[in-house]
């Protein structure tokens, strides 16, 4: 079998499709395309398809990555478009290079994801300021335990790299942030975001936030942190 | 501010049709009165999205009720009601047609017309407003909602609606009024006008008669007949919802119609005769829907799928071209014979899922009343059969309050249960092991066009009576379950099935208090149907517990199903005395639907 490693990005109305929403998305893409995906053994098998990254519901993103296993060779340019075709506005494929396959998927190997937010302020003097922000002991959020379905907080200083708010030139804001994405610890942006306005009282509420995924990231070999599609493209 | 399901409504769906404007003559808002995934799982709407979309002349966008949320979120911002597909208001459109499957769905077009900004009712719509129109089942008696409707279409919509369209295109070019456009609609078979009629109530408040209006408006209205399915398109690239619905599958419905002739069954009565579409076309309809929707799953659609003259045929090709793709497919619907298992076995494959019975009356007496013939025998021979076969799940549908039933009736459907226990059991060496049953009871909902259309119902109390008396002779059966309804919701489900136009009120007073999804359990609102009928002085047992004598002029009279009220009255006499009716494949039975179009089923298995 062959894998190839599709980029897309998720913009405009399509923010508002979920994760499953997208993967099944992407499963009759590869039906109508008739593309000789890969299947699963077992009773129930399944297309051997993976989108790297989860996305939130909401969130845009310029750059998603999406792996499917295939019986024959592909041209990747003509794969990438067979696909397309299937796409609905606001999403696209724009890159597909074939790579190596082995028994574990590029989610295994993320790290961070570049999050862009932007985001109105009331008040001139409702700029946070991230450094002090950040110099906190802890930084915690609030989330819902899966299981208990209770807030509890969680302290998720480990899994910021970096985080910078400056103003843009129409009074809003705009944070960059560069969170922990890794298959078993992620941080949401808009969880970090809230942390942040109730640290400095501000009244925005999250969801009026436009967050914008500009990139999933791991490290090199030489232990450089590189955008996903430098990473396989060695 | 939030709502949950957001994908819902963006539109934008691959398959779905953008027009550009000014390249139509008519904007047309499909509007089903429910949530989008129930909405798109409606193969009708794939076909009428279809024919319309391939005219030059309409552009078919589609609109669904917003859930309660989305509701508050609209108005809080002044959004009003707009079409997924251009994102158009509701109210710039030139036509917005409602489809009626299922009365509690009722206030949600009222919720509908108000988000859009539109005047409830037809009368106080100035000639800016829509058209508002109806079709789909529940407008044969479309009374209830009537003084809301501009005009109701009546059967078949394949050509009556592109043709409804186009007319009323020519019309509004041409300068004429709403009301002279309707004149010259209502021509066309199937449409009705309500406001051409007023009907005329007696002193006790029951209806007497219709009065014209209008001089040219016709004396009775009869329904629209597609004569041959083979002449019209079926959808071939049905939209792919981006959100998950209730159904997501190819969909073939492989004939209109059913010979049976149960006699509770509306469907079984007003899309006669049997209209079967061809093998060959069939057979390219799913594989080309499955190719240009890349779904996996396949299902063949019809009131009784086996009936279908080439089902065997059609079967091997279609398990044969799916098997290949991994597709699943799926079989509502099916008599279960020897034919019918094998499929079943083939294409279920080691993924057993339920088997499905629906012998709807426990004793054979009363299944001879309802003309469902199927017999125990039938029943337990094929499950035996389906326990050979693998299978360690069934489930089993009846209607409870069917016209002659007595307590010895409702616990025959406990008897039947605990013999399909026992049959496992005996297969099983004396153990139950996985095997499981379970037992769904719907209210009997006397409705009208069928043979039925006259009876009472049972009494919510009745009903509880009946419920409880089952679940405590169920309860003491091992591995049996019990599911049941909500009565109440059966009781305004048959007032609203057969009760006049005096009812628009109430209707409207039901939204006013807030009443909205009213199939949903979580949104029903008891309390406020109770207080709008009280309002409205319409007692809760208005015709539908008291019954209707069978001279008694009925609110939907206006309207010709094309099957006579002679036949519905005599298979009315014949049930009471249990005296079934044969499948019309068999000999015809005269229901005398051959008057209006060609029956070709009639006497085929002679």
């Amino acid at each position: 079998m062959n894998r190839y490693v599709l980029r897309f990005y998720k913009k405009g109305n399509m923010r508002f499709i979920s994760h499953l929403d997208l993967a099944r998305l992407f499963k009759r893409a590869v039906r109508k395309g008739r593309i000789d995906v890969g299947f699963s053994n077992g009773y129930n098998p399944h297309e051997l398809v993976n989108i790297v990254q989860p996305l939130s519901l909401g969130y845009e993103s310029d750059s998603e990555y999406f792996e499917i296993d295939t019986m024959s060779v592909h041209d990747p340019v003509k794969l990438m478009d067979t696909l397309n075709e299937a796409m609905p506005e606001g999403l696209r494929f724009f890159d597909c290079r074939q790579i190596e396959r082995t028994s574990q998927y590029l989610s295994n190997k993320t790290a961070y994801a570049l999050y862009e937010a932007v985001f109105g302020l009331k008040n001139d003097s409702d700029m946070p300021d991230a450094e002090s922000f950040l110099s906190q002991e802890h930084i915690t959020i609030t989330k819902k335990d899966k299981k208990t379905k209770k807030d509890v907080e969680k302290d998720v200083k480990d899994f910021i790299k970096d985080l910078s708010v400056a103003r843009c030139e129409d009074g809003s804001a705009v944070a960059g942030m560069m969170l922990r994405c890794a298959s078993n610890e992620t941080l949401n942006p808009g969880k970090l975001l809230q942390s942040l306005f109730k640290y400095y009282n501000i009244d925005v509420p999250v969801e009026e936030c436009r967050i914008t995924r500009k990139d999933i990231f791991a490290f090199n070999d030489r232990e450089e942190l590189v955008p996903l599609c430098r990473y396989y493209d060695r | 501010m939030t709502v949950e399901r957001p994908a819902s409504y963006i539109g934008g769906e691959p398959n779905s049709v953008l027009k550009e404007d000014g390249s139509f003559d008519v904007r047309f808002a499909m509007c089903f009165p429910d949530t989008y995934e129930i909405g798109m799982s409606w193969n009708g709407l794939s076909i009428l999205y279809n024919i319309l979309n391939k005219t030059d002349y309409c552009y078919m966008e589609r609109v669904f009720a917003p859930k309660t949320d989305m509701q508050s979120a609209m108005k809080k911002c002044g959004l009003p009601l707009f079409t997924l597909e251009s994102k158009t208001p509701v109210k710039n459109a030139d036509i917005v047609g409602f489809t009626l499957q299922y009365e509690m769905a009722y206030t949600n077009i009222l919720c509908m017309l108000d988000l859009a900004g539109i005047p409830l009712y037809s009368a106080e719509r100035s000639e800016d407003y829509p058209l508002i129109i109806a079709g789909g089942p529940c407008a044969f008696n479309a009374e209830p909602l009537a003084d809301f409707f501009d005009a109701v279409l009546i059967g078949d919509g394949e050509e009556l609606l592109p043709e409804f369209c186009r007319v009323y295109a020519e019309c509004r070019k041409s300068g004429l009024s709403k009301r002279d456009s309707l004149i010259k609609l209502q021509k066309l078979q199937g449409v009705y006008v309500p406001s051409f009629y007023k009907p005329i109530y007696g002193d006790d408040g029951r209806f007497v008669r219709m009065e014209k209006t209008e001089p040219s408006a016709p004396d009775r209205i009869l329904r629209a007949f597609l004569s041959d399915l083979n002449k019209v398109d079926y959808p071939e690239c049905p939209i792919n919802p981006l959100t998950e619905v209730v159904q997501e599958r190819a969909v073939c419905e492989l004939f209109r119609g059913c010979t049976r002739g149960c006699r509770f069954c509306q469907a079984g009565m007003i899309y006669r005769p049997v209209r079967e579409r061809s093998k060959e076309k069939n057979f390219g309809y799913a594989v080309r829907q499955l190719e240009n929707s890349g779904y996996d799953e396949l299902s063949l659609l019809s009131l009784s799928t086996s009936d279908y003259s080439a089902f065997e045929p059609l079967m091997l090709d279609l398990i044969d071209y799916c098997k290949e793709r991994k597709i699943s497919v799926s079989l509502p619907s099916l008599r279960l014979d020897n034919f019918s298992f094998r499929i079943l076995d083939e294409i279920q494959g080691m993924r057993k899922t339920g088997l499905t019975f629906a012998p709807e009356a426990g004793t054979q007496r009363l299944r001879d009343v309802i003309n469902k013939n199927i017999t125990e025998d039938d029943i337990l021979g094929a499950i035996d059969k389906a326990i050979d076969l693998g299978w360690n799940s069934v489930k089993l549908y009846f209607m409870i309050g069917l016209p002659t039933e007595t307590d010895e009736d409702v616990e025959g459907i406990a008897d039947i249960a605990e013999k399909i226990m026992d049959l496992a059991r005996s297969k099983n060496n004396g153990m139950r092991g996985r095997f499981s049953v379970s037992v769904s009871v719907a209210n009997f909902v006397p409705k009208p066009f069928t043979p039925f259309q006259w009876v009472p119902q049972n009494r919510p109390e009745e009903f509880a009576r009946k419920h409880d008396l089952l679940r405590n002779r169920i309860r003491r059966i091992k591995g049996v379950t019990l599911h049941y309804h909500e009565s109440f919701v059966s009781t305004l489900e048959a007032v609203l099935a057969r009760g006049g136009r005096e009812l628009c009120g109430v209707i409207k007073r039901a939204w006013e208090l807030g009443c909205r999804f009213d199939s949903w359990t979580e949104h029903f609102k008891e309390d406020a149907w109770r207080t709008a009928l009280k309002e409205c002085g319409i007692g809760e047992d208005h015709y539908s517990l008291t019954g209707l004598d069978t001279d008694d002029p009925l609110p939907w009279d206006i309207v010709d199903s094309g099957v006579s009220r002679e036949f519905l009255l005599r298979e009315y006499h014949k049930s009471t005395e249990g005296i079934t009716t044969p499948d019309c494949r068999h000999a015809c039975n005269g229901c005398g639907i051959n008057k209006h179009t060609e029956c070709v089923c009639e006497g085929i298995l002679k």
